[in-house]
Protein backbone atom coordinates (compact mmCIF):
# COMPACT_ATOMS: atom_id res chain seq x y z
CA UNK A 1 0.00 0.00 0.00
CA UNK A 2 2.98 2.33 0.17
CA UNK A 3 3.35 2.79 -3.17
CA UNK A 4 1.32 5.75 -4.24
CA UNK A 5 1.81 7.00 -0.85
CA UNK A 6 5.37 7.11 -1.51
CA UNK A 7 4.98 8.09 -4.70
CA UNK A 8 2.93 11.96 -3.26
CA UNK A 9 4.96 11.58 -0.43
CA UNK A 10 8.41 12.40 -2.57
CA UNK A 11 6.79 14.82 -4.41
CA UNK A 12 8.08 18.60 -4.14
CA UNK A 13 5.32 21.74 -3.99
CA UNK A 14 5.73 22.44 -7.15
CA UNK A 15 5.36 18.87 -8.63
CA UNK A 16 2.52 18.59 -6.29
CA UNK A 17 0.78 21.19 -7.57
CA UNK A 18 1.33 20.19 -11.29
CA UNK A 19 -0.39 16.66 -9.79
CA UNK A 20 -3.07 18.56 -8.88
CA UNK A 21 -3.56 20.84 -12.04
CA UNK A 22 -3.60 17.71 -13.28
CA UNK A 23 -6.18 16.27 -11.26
CA UNK A 24 -8.35 19.17 -11.81
CA UNK A 25 -8.73 18.04 -15.84
CA UNK A 26 -10.20 14.61 -14.68
CA UNK A 27 -12.49 15.81 -11.41
CA UNK A 28 -16.28 15.87 -12.76
CA UNK A 29 -17.85 19.35 -12.52
CA UNK A 30 -21.24 19.88 -13.49
CA UNK A 31 -21.51 21.21 -16.94
CA UNK A 32 -23.48 24.13 -17.50
CA UNK A 33 -26.70 24.18 -18.94
CA UNK A 34 -26.08 25.29 -22.81
CA UNK A 35 -28.91 27.98 -22.44
CA UNK A 36 -27.76 29.65 -18.87
CA UNK A 37 -26.44 32.39 -20.09
CA UNK A 38 -30.21 33.11 -21.90
CA UNK A 39 -31.90 32.14 -19.18
CA UNK A 40 -30.28 35.27 -17.51
CA UNK A 41 -30.35 37.46 -20.31
CA UNK A 42 -34.10 36.71 -20.80
CA UNK A 43 -34.57 37.19 -17.00
CA UNK A 44 -32.83 40.88 -16.67
CA UNK A 45 -34.90 41.37 -19.79
CA UNK A 46 -38.25 40.34 -17.80
CA UNK A 47 -37.31 42.30 -15.13
CA UNK A 48 -36.43 45.25 -17.09
CA UNK A 49 -40.00 44.88 -18.88
CA UNK A 50 -41.72 44.39 -15.56
CA UNK A 51 -40.02 47.50 -14.11
CA UNK A 52 -41.32 49.85 -17.02
CA UNK A 53 -45.47 47.76 -16.68
CA UNK A 54 -45.31 49.52 -13.26
CA UNK A 55 -45.46 52.42 -14.71
CA UNK A 56 -48.13 51.20 -16.57
CA UNK A 57 -50.18 50.04 -14.26
CA UNK A 58 -49.81 53.45 -12.29
CA UNK A 59 -50.64 55.24 -15.30
CA UNK A 60 -53.58 52.95 -15.28
CA UNK A 61 -54.72 54.20 -11.80
CA UNK A 62 -55.38 57.18 -13.07
CA UNK A 63 -58.83 56.10 -14.53
CA UNK A 64 -61.89 58.18 -16.34
CA UNK A 65 -63.07 58.88 -12.55
CA UNK A 66 -59.58 61.16 -11.74
CA UNK A 67 -59.50 62.68 -14.68
CA UNK A 68 -58.30 66.09 -13.40
CA UNK A 69 -55.79 64.26 -11.04
CA UNK A 70 -54.61 62.50 -14.23
CA UNK A 71 -54.24 65.75 -16.52
CA UNK A 72 -52.45 67.31 -13.91
CA UNK A 73 -50.01 64.66 -13.84
CA UNK A 74 -49.53 64.19 -17.53
CA UNK A 75 -48.89 68.21 -17.41
CA UNK A 76 -46.05 67.75 -15.00
CA UNK A 77 -45.01 64.96 -17.07
CA UNK A 78 -45.06 67.21 -19.99
CA UNK A 79 -43.35 70.14 -18.38
CA UNK A 80 -40.79 67.82 -17.00
CA UNK A 81 -39.96 66.90 -20.59
CA UNK A 82 -39.68 70.25 -21.43
CA UNK A 83 -37.53 71.26 -18.60
CA UNK A 84 -35.22 67.89 -19.81
CA UNK A 85 -35.49 68.82 -23.19
CA UNK A 86 -34.14 72.09 -22.67
CA UNK A 87 -31.30 70.97 -20.27
CA UNK A 88 -30.31 68.30 -22.81
CA UNK A 89 -29.83 71.20 -25.33
CA UNK A 90 -28.54 73.60 -23.30
CA UNK A 91 -25.58 71.77 -22.21
CA UNK A 92 -25.75 69.11 -25.04
CA UNK A 93 -26.21 65.93 -23.48
CA UNK A 94 -26.42 62.92 -25.26
CA UNK A 95 -29.30 61.72 -26.12
CA UNK A 96 -32.65 61.90 -23.38
CA UNK A 97 -32.77 58.21 -22.43
CA UNK A 98 -36.62 56.75 -24.04
CA UNK A 99 -38.48 54.44 -22.47
CA UNK A 100 -40.49 52.87 -25.35
CA UNK A 101 -43.95 51.87 -23.93
CA UNK A 102 -44.89 49.55 -26.81
CA UNK A 103 -42.19 47.13 -25.83
CA UNK A 104 -43.72 46.49 -22.60
CA UNK A 105 -44.70 42.36 -23.28
CA UNK A 106 -48.02 42.07 -23.79
CA UNK A 107 -50.06 38.47 -23.17
CA UNK A 108 -48.64 35.80 -25.94
CA UNK A 109 -51.22 34.27 -28.58
CA UNK A 110 -54.19 32.57 -26.53
CA UNK A 111 -57.10 31.42 -29.18
CA UNK A 112 -59.98 33.87 -28.40
CA UNK A 113 -62.59 32.11 -29.18
CA UNK A 114 -64.97 32.54 -31.98
CA UNK A 115 -64.96 35.90 -32.58
CA UNK A 116 -66.43 36.85 -35.97
CA UNK A 117 -64.45 39.40 -37.25
CA UNK A 118 -66.54 42.76 -37.98
CA UNK A 119 -66.03 43.85 -41.98
CA UNK A 120 -66.10 47.66 -41.21
CA UNK A 121 -62.97 49.08 -41.94
CA UNK A 122 -61.43 50.71 -38.47
CA UNK A 123 -64.08 50.24 -36.12
CA UNK A 124 -63.98 47.98 -32.90
CA UNK A 125 -66.31 44.97 -32.95
CA UNK A 126 -69.54 44.59 -30.71
CA UNK A 127 -69.46 45.90 -27.06
CA UNK A 128 -70.05 42.50 -25.97
CA UNK A 129 -66.88 40.37 -27.62
CA UNK A 130 -64.00 41.32 -27.27
CA UNK A 131 -62.94 43.24 -30.63
CA UNK A 132 -60.45 40.97 -32.91
CA UNK A 133 -56.87 40.79 -31.84
CA UNK A 134 -57.67 42.43 -28.32
CA UNK A 135 -55.50 39.26 -27.27
CA UNK A 136 -52.89 40.27 -29.91
CA UNK A 137 -52.29 43.73 -30.33
CA UNK A 138 -50.89 46.30 -27.48
CA UNK A 139 -53.06 49.24 -26.42
CA UNK A 140 -56.99 50.07 -27.19
CA UNK A 141 -59.02 49.94 -30.03
CA UNK A 142 -59.30 52.90 -32.21
CA UNK A 143 -59.90 54.63 -35.73
CA UNK A 144 -57.13 55.00 -38.24
CA UNK A 145 -57.68 58.82 -38.33
CA UNK A 146 -57.32 58.70 -34.17
CA UNK A 147 -54.19 56.51 -34.53
CA UNK A 148 -52.83 59.29 -37.42
CA UNK A 149 -53.25 62.08 -34.86
CA UNK A 150 -51.71 60.49 -32.32
CA UNK A 151 -48.55 59.96 -33.54
CA UNK A 152 -46.03 62.09 -34.42
CA UNK A 153 -44.87 59.77 -37.87
CA UNK A 154 -46.94 59.32 -40.71
CA UNK A 155 -48.75 56.23 -40.03
CA UNK A 156 -48.95 53.85 -43.23
CA UNK A 157 -51.54 51.41 -44.00
CA UNK A 158 -51.56 48.38 -46.52
CA UNK A 159 -53.24 49.15 -49.69
CA UNK A 160 -52.97 45.53 -51.20
CA UNK A 161 -56.01 44.25 -52.18
CA UNK A 162 -55.99 40.80 -50.84
CA UNK A 163 -55.62 42.50 -47.08
CA UNK A 164 -58.41 45.50 -47.74
CA UNK A 165 -59.09 47.52 -44.59
CA UNK A 166 -58.40 46.72 -41.52
CA UNK A 167 -60.56 44.97 -39.01
CA UNK A 168 -59.83 47.19 -36.08
CA UNK A 169 -56.61 49.81 -35.60
CA UNK A 170 -55.41 49.28 -32.22
CA UNK A 171 -53.31 52.65 -31.28
CA UNK A 172 -50.57 52.67 -27.74
CA UNK A 173 -48.72 55.24 -26.41
CA UNK A 174 -48.57 58.32 -28.15
CA UNK A 175 -46.05 60.94 -30.10
CA UNK A 176 -43.20 59.18 -30.64
CA UNK A 177 -44.02 56.40 -28.87
CA UNK A 178 -47.09 55.99 -30.15
CA UNK A 179 -47.62 52.09 -31.55
CA UNK A 180 -49.73 51.20 -34.34
CA UNK A 181 -51.33 47.67 -34.94
CA UNK A 182 -53.50 46.74 -37.30
CA UNK A 183 -55.76 43.07 -37.57
CA UNK A 184 -56.95 41.57 -40.43
CA UNK A 185 -59.76 39.04 -39.98
CA UNK A 186 -60.42 36.53 -42.45
CA UNK A 187 -59.47 37.11 -45.78
CA UNK A 188 -60.21 35.35 -48.82
CA UNK A 189 -56.92 33.72 -50.21
CA UNK A 190 -54.94 34.20 -47.05
CA UNK A 191 -54.36 31.64 -44.53
CA UNK A 192 -55.22 32.11 -40.90
CA UNK A 193 -52.24 32.20 -38.09
CA UNK A 194 -52.27 28.89 -36.01
CA UNK A 195 -55.11 29.07 -33.36
CA UNK A 196 -55.47 32.56 -33.79
CA UNK A 197 -58.53 34.32 -35.98
CA UNK A 198 -56.81 36.76 -37.52
CA UNK A 199 -54.93 36.65 -40.80
CA UNK A 200 -52.63 39.42 -40.35
CA UNK A 201 -51.21 41.51 -38.22
CA UNK A 202 -49.01 44.78 -38.79
CA UNK A 203 -47.46 47.01 -36.40
CA UNK A 204 -45.26 50.27 -36.96
CA UNK A 205 -43.37 52.16 -34.21
CA UNK A 206 -40.40 54.30 -33.97
CA UNK A 207 -37.45 52.51 -33.39
CA UNK A 208 -34.99 49.78 -35.39
CA UNK A 209 -34.42 46.17 -35.67
CA UNK A 210 -31.22 45.42 -33.86
CA UNK A 211 -29.60 42.85 -36.28
CA UNK A 212 -27.25 41.77 -34.20
CA UNK A 213 -29.33 39.76 -32.19
CA UNK A 214 -31.05 38.04 -34.41
CA UNK A 215 -28.58 34.99 -34.19
CA UNK A 216 -28.65 35.14 -30.00
CA UNK A 217 -32.24 35.21 -29.72
CA UNK A 218 -34.27 33.39 -32.56
CA UNK A 219 -34.26 29.34 -31.47
CA UNK A 220 -32.98 26.64 -33.54
CA UNK A 221 -35.48 25.77 -36.31
CA UNK A 222 -35.80 29.54 -37.16
CA UNK A 223 -34.59 30.91 -40.19
CA UNK A 224 -33.69 35.00 -40.82
CA UNK A 225 -33.35 35.45 -44.87
CA UNK A 226 -32.25 39.60 -44.97
CA UNK A 227 -34.96 40.10 -47.51
CA UNK A 228 -35.82 43.90 -49.33
CA UNK A 229 -38.95 45.58 -49.23
CA UNK A 230 -40.02 47.98 -51.94
CA UNK A 231 -35.76 49.16 -51.52
CA UNK A 232 -35.64 49.58 -47.60
CA UNK A 233 -34.06 46.41 -45.62
CA UNK A 234 -35.73 44.21 -44.51
CA UNK A 235 -36.06 40.29 -42.55
CA UNK A 236 -38.31 37.25 -43.60
CA UNK A 237 -38.23 35.23 -40.39
CA UNK A 238 -39.98 31.69 -40.64
CA UNK A 239 -40.14 28.70 -38.14
CA UNK A 240 -41.35 28.80 -34.28
CA UNK A 241 -42.59 31.75 -32.58
CA UNK A 242 -40.18 33.91 -30.73
CA UNK A 243 -38.89 37.40 -29.56
CA UNK A 244 -37.90 40.05 -31.16
CA UNK A 245 -35.45 42.55 -30.15
CA UNK A 246 -35.62 45.90 -31.09
CA UNK A 247 -32.64 48.97 -30.31
CA UNK A 248 -34.61 51.82 -29.10
CA UNK A 249 -32.33 54.79 -27.67
CA UNK A 250 -30.52 53.45 -23.83
CA UNK A 251 -31.64 50.06 -24.43
CA UNK A 252 -32.48 46.57 -26.47
CA UNK A 253 -36.08 45.68 -25.59
CA UNK A 254 -37.81 42.40 -25.98
CA UNK A 255 -40.86 41.76 -27.70
CA UNK A 256 -42.66 38.62 -28.30
CA UNK A 257 -44.23 37.88 -31.86
CA UNK A 258 -47.82 37.13 -31.30
CA UNK A 259 -48.88 35.45 -34.30
CA UNK A 260 -47.69 31.77 -34.67
CA UNK A 261 -47.05 32.57 -38.51
CA UNK A 262 -44.26 34.14 -40.21
CA UNK A 263 -42.30 37.39 -39.66
CA UNK A 264 -41.79 40.21 -42.45
CA UNK A 265 -39.76 42.78 -40.26
CA UNK A 266 -38.14 46.10 -42.11
CA UNK A 267 -37.34 49.53 -41.63
CA UNK A 268 -38.32 52.65 -43.39
CA UNK A 269 -37.70 56.29 -42.46
CA UNK A 270 -36.29 55.11 -39.06
CA UNK A 271 -39.65 53.37 -38.55
CA UNK A 272 -39.88 49.63 -38.01
CA UNK A 273 -42.45 47.65 -39.75
CA UNK A 274 -43.46 44.55 -38.74
CA UNK A 275 -45.85 42.02 -40.57
CA UNK A 276 -47.45 38.67 -38.96
CA UNK A 277 -49.04 35.94 -41.05
CA UNK A 278 -49.14 32.97 -42.16
CA UNK A 279 -49.02 33.50 -45.94
CA UNK A 280 -45.91 32.95 -47.88
CA UNK A 281 -43.49 34.98 -48.42
CA UNK A 282 -44.03 36.66 -51.91
CA UNK A 283 -47.25 37.47 -50.48
CA UNK A 284 -45.92 39.21 -47.65
CA UNK A 285 -43.60 41.40 -50.07
CA UNK A 286 -46.28 42.40 -51.77
CA UNK A 287 -48.79 43.68 -48.75
CA UNK A 288 -45.42 45.22 -47.55
CA UNK A 289 -44.70 46.94 -50.72
CA UNK A 290 -48.38 48.54 -50.82
CA UNK A 291 -47.85 50.31 -47.51
CA UNK A 292 -49.28 54.05 -48.11
CA UNK B 1 -4.87 29.88 -20.29
CA UNK B 2 -5.97 32.38 -17.61
CA UNK B 3 -6.70 35.09 -19.93
CA UNK B 4 -9.08 35.06 -22.64
CA UNK B 5 -7.37 36.01 -25.84
CA UNK B 6 -9.88 38.85 -26.87
CA UNK B 7 -9.08 41.96 -24.88
CA UNK B 8 -10.60 44.41 -27.49
CA UNK B 9 -13.39 42.75 -27.92
CA UNK B 10 -14.06 42.44 -24.38
CA UNK B 11 -13.87 45.69 -23.49
CA UNK B 12 -16.24 46.58 -25.72
CA UNK B 13 -19.07 44.45 -24.82
CA UNK B 14 -18.38 45.38 -21.47
CA UNK B 15 -19.08 49.01 -22.50
CA UNK B 16 -21.67 48.15 -24.48
CA UNK B 17 -23.51 46.49 -21.61
CA UNK B 18 -22.50 49.12 -18.99
CA UNK B 19 -24.72 51.18 -21.22
CA UNK B 20 -27.93 48.47 -21.05
CA UNK B 21 -27.31 46.28 -23.80
CA UNK B 22 -28.47 42.91 -22.61
CA UNK B 23 -27.14 41.08 -26.25
CA UNK B 24 -23.89 42.05 -25.07
CA UNK B 25 -24.04 40.96 -21.70
CA UNK B 26 -24.95 37.66 -22.50
CA UNK B 27 -22.32 37.33 -25.34
CA UNK B 28 -19.56 38.76 -22.56
CA UNK B 29 -20.80 36.11 -19.51
CA UNK B 30 -21.59 33.23 -22.41
CA UNK B 31 -17.89 32.93 -22.53
CA UNK B 32 -17.32 32.41 -18.53
CA UNK B 33 -20.47 30.06 -17.22
CA UNK B 34 -18.31 26.88 -17.74
CA UNK B 35 -15.39 28.48 -15.00
CA UNK B 36 -18.08 30.08 -13.07
CA UNK B 37 -20.27 26.54 -12.79
CA UNK B 38 -16.62 25.15 -11.47
CA UNK B 39 -16.06 27.72 -9.37
CA UNK B 40 -19.43 27.89 -7.93
CA UNK B 41 -19.62 23.62 -7.54
CA UNK B 42 -15.89 23.60 -5.50
CA UNK B 43 -17.70 25.82 -3.35
CA UNK B 44 -21.39 25.04 -2.59
CA UNK B 45 -20.65 20.89 -4.11
CA UNK B 46 -24.39 20.61 -5.23
CA UNK B 47 -24.80 20.97 -9.40
CA UNK B 48 -28.44 22.36 -8.96
CA UNK B 49 -27.31 24.72 -6.28
CA UNK B 50 -24.30 25.77 -8.17
CA UNK B 51 -26.55 26.32 -11.67
CA UNK B 52 -28.71 28.77 -9.50
CA UNK B 53 -25.68 30.35 -7.94
CA UNK B 54 -24.29 31.23 -11.04
CA UNK B 55 -27.39 32.71 -12.40
CA UNK B 56 -28.02 34.59 -9.38
CA UNK B 57 -24.31 35.79 -9.24
CA UNK B 58 -25.12 36.45 -13.52
CA UNK B 59 -27.45 38.78 -12.52
CA UNK B 60 -25.98 40.73 -9.52
CA UNK B 61 -22.93 41.32 -11.64
CA UNK B 62 -25.49 42.92 -14.16
CA UNK B 63 -26.49 45.30 -11.69
CA UNK B 64 -23.14 45.89 -10.63
CA UNK B 65 -21.46 46.21 -13.91
CA UNK B 66 -21.65 49.88 -13.13
CA UNK B 67 -19.20 49.61 -10.73
CA UNK B 68 -16.72 47.44 -12.74
CA UNK B 69 -13.55 49.56 -13.33
CA UNK B 70 -12.45 49.58 -17.31
CA UNK B 71 -9.10 47.97 -17.87
CA UNK B 72 -9.37 45.61 -15.03
CA UNK B 73 -10.03 41.94 -15.63
CA UNK B 74 -13.53 40.91 -16.03
CA UNK B 75 -13.11 37.16 -15.55
CA UNK B 76 -12.03 37.41 -11.76
CA UNK B 77 -14.37 39.94 -11.08
CA UNK B 78 -16.93 37.85 -12.24
CA UNK B 79 -15.86 34.84 -10.28
CA UNK B 80 -15.95 36.44 -7.26
CA UNK B 81 -19.38 37.14 -7.42
CA UNK B 82 -19.97 33.94 -8.50
CA UNK B 83 -17.75 32.25 -5.41
CA UNK B 84 -19.46 34.56 -2.88
CA UNK B 85 -23.21 33.65 -4.08
CA UNK B 86 -22.47 30.06 -4.02
CA UNK B 87 -20.48 30.19 -0.59
CA UNK B 88 -23.48 32.52 0.89
CA UNK B 89 -26.30 29.78 -0.75
CA UNK B 90 -24.14 27.12 0.90
CA UNK B 91 -24.26 28.31 4.51
CA UNK B 92 -27.60 29.24 4.78
CA UNK B 93 -28.30 26.11 3.65
CA UNK B 94 -26.19 24.83 6.83
CA UNK B 95 -25.11 22.77 4.81
CA UNK B 96 -20.82 21.77 6.26
CA UNK B 97 -20.48 18.94 3.84
CA UNK B 98 -21.51 18.41 -0.25
CA UNK B 99 -21.34 15.84 -2.51
CA UNK B 100 -17.00 14.32 -2.66
CA UNK B 101 -15.12 15.62 -5.29
CA UNK B 102 -14.58 12.63 -7.73
CA UNK B 103 -12.73 11.60 -10.63
CA UNK B 104 -14.86 11.53 -13.95
CA UNK B 105 -15.12 8.42 -15.69
CA UNK B 106 -13.46 9.85 -19.17
CA UNK B 107 -11.39 12.97 -19.51
CA UNK B 108 -12.99 15.50 -21.05
CA UNK B 109 -11.95 15.21 -24.65
CA UNK B 110 -10.57 18.73 -24.96
CA UNK B 111 -8.22 18.48 -22.10
CA UNK B 112 -4.71 18.62 -22.39
CA UNK B 113 -2.01 15.61 -23.07
CA UNK B 114 -1.04 14.49 -19.89
CA UNK B 115 1.89 15.77 -18.44
CA UNK B 116 4.87 13.86 -16.63
CA UNK B 117 3.45 14.10 -13.12
CA UNK B 118 0.08 12.62 -14.95
CA UNK B 119 1.80 9.44 -15.84
CA UNK B 120 3.42 9.02 -12.10
CA UNK B 121 -0.12 9.93 -10.58
CA UNK B 122 -1.88 6.60 -12.05
CA UNK B 123 -5.17 5.31 -10.62
CA UNK B 124 -4.69 4.88 -7.02
CA UNK B 125 -2.24 8.28 -6.52
CA UNK B 126 -4.99 10.08 -7.78
CA UNK B 127 -7.63 9.09 -6.09
CA UNK B 128 -5.30 9.35 -2.86
CA UNK B 129 -4.45 12.59 -3.77
CA UNK B 130 -8.66 13.80 -4.34
CA UNK B 131 -9.20 12.32 -1.39
CA UNK B 132 -7.00 14.14 0.74
CA UNK B 133 -8.28 17.59 -0.59
CA UNK B 134 -11.24 17.00 0.79
CA UNK B 135 -10.21 16.67 4.01
CA UNK B 136 -8.59 19.95 4.19
CA UNK B 137 -10.78 23.09 5.83
CA UNK B 138 -12.97 24.92 3.81
CA UNK B 139 -10.43 27.84 3.56
CA UNK B 140 -7.54 25.94 2.34
CA UNK B 141 -9.55 23.51 -0.29
CA UNK B 142 -10.93 26.84 -1.48
CA UNK B 143 -7.68 28.18 -2.16
CA UNK B 144 -6.38 25.16 -3.69
CA UNK B 145 -9.20 24.23 -5.78
CA UNK B 146 -9.17 27.26 -7.03
CA UNK B 147 -5.59 27.67 -7.59
CA UNK B 148 -5.25 24.59 -9.27
CA UNK B 149 -8.35 22.74 -10.20
CA UNK B 150 -9.26 25.76 -12.22
CA UNK B 151 -6.17 27.01 -13.10
CA UNK B 152 -7.04 30.57 -11.70
CA UNK B 153 -3.86 32.47 -11.80
CA UNK B 154 -2.46 33.70 -8.02
CA UNK B 155 -4.24 37.31 -9.06
CA UNK B 156 -7.29 35.73 -9.75
CA UNK B 157 -7.59 33.58 -7.16
CA UNK B 158 -6.97 36.37 -4.98
CA UNK B 159 -9.96 38.47 -6.04
CA UNK B 160 -12.37 34.97 -6.40
CA UNK B 161 -11.93 34.76 -2.62
CA UNK B 162 -11.74 38.27 -1.61
CA UNK B 163 -8.32 38.07 -0.04
CA UNK B 164 -5.21 40.16 -0.66
CA UNK B 165 -2.88 38.18 -3.03
CA UNK B 166 -0.11 37.57 -0.13
CA UNK B 167 -2.86 35.53 1.88
CA UNK B 168 -3.01 33.22 -1.48
CA UNK B 169 0.55 32.66 -1.08
CA UNK B 170 0.81 31.83 2.41
CA UNK B 171 -2.57 29.96 2.81
CA UNK B 172 -1.58 27.99 -0.28
CA UNK B 173 1.76 27.11 1.06
CA UNK B 174 0.47 26.03 4.50
CA UNK B 175 -2.57 23.93 2.43
CA UNK B 176 0.25 22.17 0.87
CA UNK B 177 1.29 21.52 4.20
CA UNK B 178 -1.62 20.49 5.41
CA UNK B 179 -2.86 18.26 2.70
CA UNK B 180 0.78 16.18 2.74
CA UNK B 181 -0.50 15.20 6.18
CA UNK B 182 -4.13 13.98 4.91
CA UNK B 183 -2.19 11.67 2.89
CA UNK B 184 -0.85 9.36 5.10
CA UNK B 185 -4.74 9.22 6.86
CA UNK B 186 -6.48 8.81 3.90
CA UNK B 187 -4.03 6.09 2.06
CA UNK B 188 -4.33 3.88 5.77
Amino acid sequence: MSGPLESLRAMTDDQLAAALQDLGRSVWFPPAPADLTDRVVARLAEAGSRRRSVVERWREAFGPTRALRRSLVLAIVALLIVVGLAAAVAFGLPGIRLIFVGATPTPTLAPSGPVTASPSAGSAASPTAPPLGADLAPGSPTTLDAARAAADYPVRVATDPALGAPDVVYLDGSGSLARVTFVYGTRPGLPLATGATATALLTEFRGAVNPDAFGKIIRPGTTVEPVSVDGASGYWIVGEPHDLLYRVPGADLWDPVRLAGNVLIWERDGLTFRLETSADKATALRIAASMR
Amino acid sequence: MTVEGRPLEESELIHRAQRGDLVAYGDLVRGYQDVAIRTAYLACRDAAEAEDAVQEALIKAHRALGRFRPGAPFRPWLLQIVANEARNRRRSAGRRTGLALRVAEDRPSDAAAPSPEAAILAGEARETLLAAMERLAEDDRLVLGYRYFLDLSEAETAEALGIPRGTVKSRSFRAMARLRERFAEVAR
